[in-house]
Order: C-alpha cells, then sequence, then structure tokens
C-alpha cells in the first residue's frame, strides 16, 4: 500500500483550483453589477427628488427600499459563493476518496 | 515485522471503512439547495408577468391609472410571488432565496397599496383637501422606479437559483 500525501495535497489544490477559477469570475460580476445598480439607483433617486418628482416622504421609502434591494441581491451573491465552496469541497473530497481507494 | 504488517491491515481496514461509509452514506458535502429548473422557469414567467404590468400601467393616461381596474392583476400577480416564496420554503439549505422571494412579495404589497390609497385619494369630491391630482395616482417616475426593482429583485432570485446548478457535478 503506498499513500503520497504530498501528491494528494497537491491533487487537493489542483481540484480547488480548478473548481473555483470560472465560479470566481461569475461571482465577481454579479458583486460589480451589485454596486453599480446601486450608485445609479441612489443619484437618479437623488435627482428625482432634486426635481421634485419625489417628495421626502417618496424619497425616504425609496431608499428604504433600496436598502432591501441590495440586501436581496447579496442573498444571491452568498448563494453563488455558497455553491462555489460546495463544488471545491466535493471536489476534495472525490480527490482523497479516490487516493485511498488506489492505496488500498 | 508482525508489529508493522499489523498496522497496516489496521490502516487498511480503517480506509475501506471509510470509503464503504462513504459509498453507503453518498458522502457529499451540501451547502445549497438543489436546483430546481421549474422554479427558475417560473421567476422568468413571473418577472415578465410584472415588467408587462408596469409597462402597460405607463402608457396609461393619469387619470385611468384606476387600482380598481388594475386590482384583478394586483391579485393575481400576488399570488403567483407568493407561490415562488412557498415553493422556496419547501425546500432545504435555501434561507437565501427565501428572502430573496420574500422581499419581492413585501415589496408588491407594498406599492399597491400605496396605489390603492392613491386612487382613494383622487377619488375624494373636488374640494377635498385630501383630494390628490390624476398625476399623482402612480407617477411616472414612481412606475419605472419600482419596475427597476423588481427587475433586479427578480434577477437576484434567478441568478440565486442558476448558481445551484453546480454543474462540474
Amino acid at each position: 500500500m503506498s499513500f503520497d500525501i504530498e501528491a494528494v495535497l497537491n491533487d487537493m489544490l489542483a481540484a480547488v483550483n480548478n473548481s473555483v477559477d470560472a465560479d470566481w469570475d461569475d461571482i465577481k460580476g454579479y458583486a460589480k453589477q451589485i454596486l453599480e445598480n446601486e450608485k445609479d439607483t441612489v443619484k437618479d433617486l437623488a435627482e428625482q427628488r432634486l426635481r421634485g418628482e419625489l417628495t421626502e416622504e417618496e424619497l425616504k421609502s425609496e431608499l428604504e427600499d433600496e436598502k432591501d434591494t441590495v440586501e436581496a441581491e447579496f442573498n444571491a451573491l452568498q448563494v453563488m459563493t455558497e455553491a462555489m465552496a460546495q463544488k471545491a469541497a466535493n471536489a476534495v473530497i472525490d480527490v482523497i476518496f479516490k487516493a485511498i481507494k488506489a492505496a488500498i | 515485522m508482525k508489529v508493522w504488517m499489523l498496522q497496516r491491515k489496521l490502516v487498511s481496514l480503517i480506509l475501506l471503512n471509510i470509503l464503504l461509509a462513504a459509498s453507503l452514506g453518498g458522502c457529499a458535502i451540501r451547502l445549497v439547495a438543489d436546483y430546481d429548473a421549474t422554479i427558475a422557469e417560473e421567476v422568468i414567467r413571473v418577472s415578465k408577468e410584472v415588467d408587462i404590468f408596469y409597462g402597460k400601467l405607463l402608457e396609461t393616461e393619469y387619470e385611468e391609472r384606476s387600482y380598481e381596474k388594475l386590482k384583478e392583476k394586483y391579485i393575481a400577480i400576488e399570488a403567483d410571488i407568493r407561490a415562488l416564496v412557498v415553493q422556496n420554503k419547501a425546500r432545504p439549505l435555501n434561507e437565501e432565496s427565501i428572502s430573496i422571494a420574500e422581499a419581492t412579495l413585501e415589496k408588491w404589497i407594498k406599492y399597491k397599496e400605496k396605489h390603492k390609497e392613491n386612487w382613494k385619494k383622487y377619488s375624494l369630491p373636488d374640494g377635498d383637501r385630501n383630494k390628490i391630482e390624476a398625476s399623482n395616482i402612480y407617477k411616472d417616475n414612481q412606475i419605472k422606479n419600482h419596475r427597476k426593482r423588481f427587475n433586479r429583485l427578480f434577477t437576484a432570485m434567478s441568478v440565486a437559483e442558476g448558481a445551484k446548478k453546480l454543474e462540474s457535478e
């Protein structure tokens, strides 16, 4: 029986990198989109208030709703992150079990 | 020599047990709910329904933005969004998607109630100091604000569902 722990560790690292790479780009892209949405919306609301298109009460309500919307978007980001972690963790488990199976 | 052979047998036995347990127990880490194609499609359908609702409202003359005329449509869409909440609640490891769906439902009800309130104020007799102008029943800029907001909320719902696909597994 042979179990090369160094080789297994390298395989585990490669599995994580391969798993995470594509997902990480998607997560960065969506995070950037969330921040741009937020910036554009708050600017737009402020301009509407300045033009008199929104009352003070309406602006306050819109900003509260904006907070909830951004929170929802970050919840979606959280799912993306958890899914990425799940894929990576299961890729690592797969490597370990294949190594153990080969060693026995 | 005998001790070494015993140790080797013990390690093999332990590793074999781990493998057996893993294959029998289906050992895999789960952090998110399984992907549901039906829900993913329903999110898109309801998102389109809401977008069309606001698109039509924007094209309607101020005086015609009657809550009463739109009441049935409001109720139908509310039911569709609530169904998304229920479907998401039925799945384990799905807290974030539940939260997004609940936020969407909360906003729909809030804007519906505000439209209802404004329509009542518009419907007051002339001279009533609480009466509002037709242009304030549901202002153009507010329709656009809310349309964009729902677009973002449904996008968040769709992104969250899509993330559960986990194609590489």
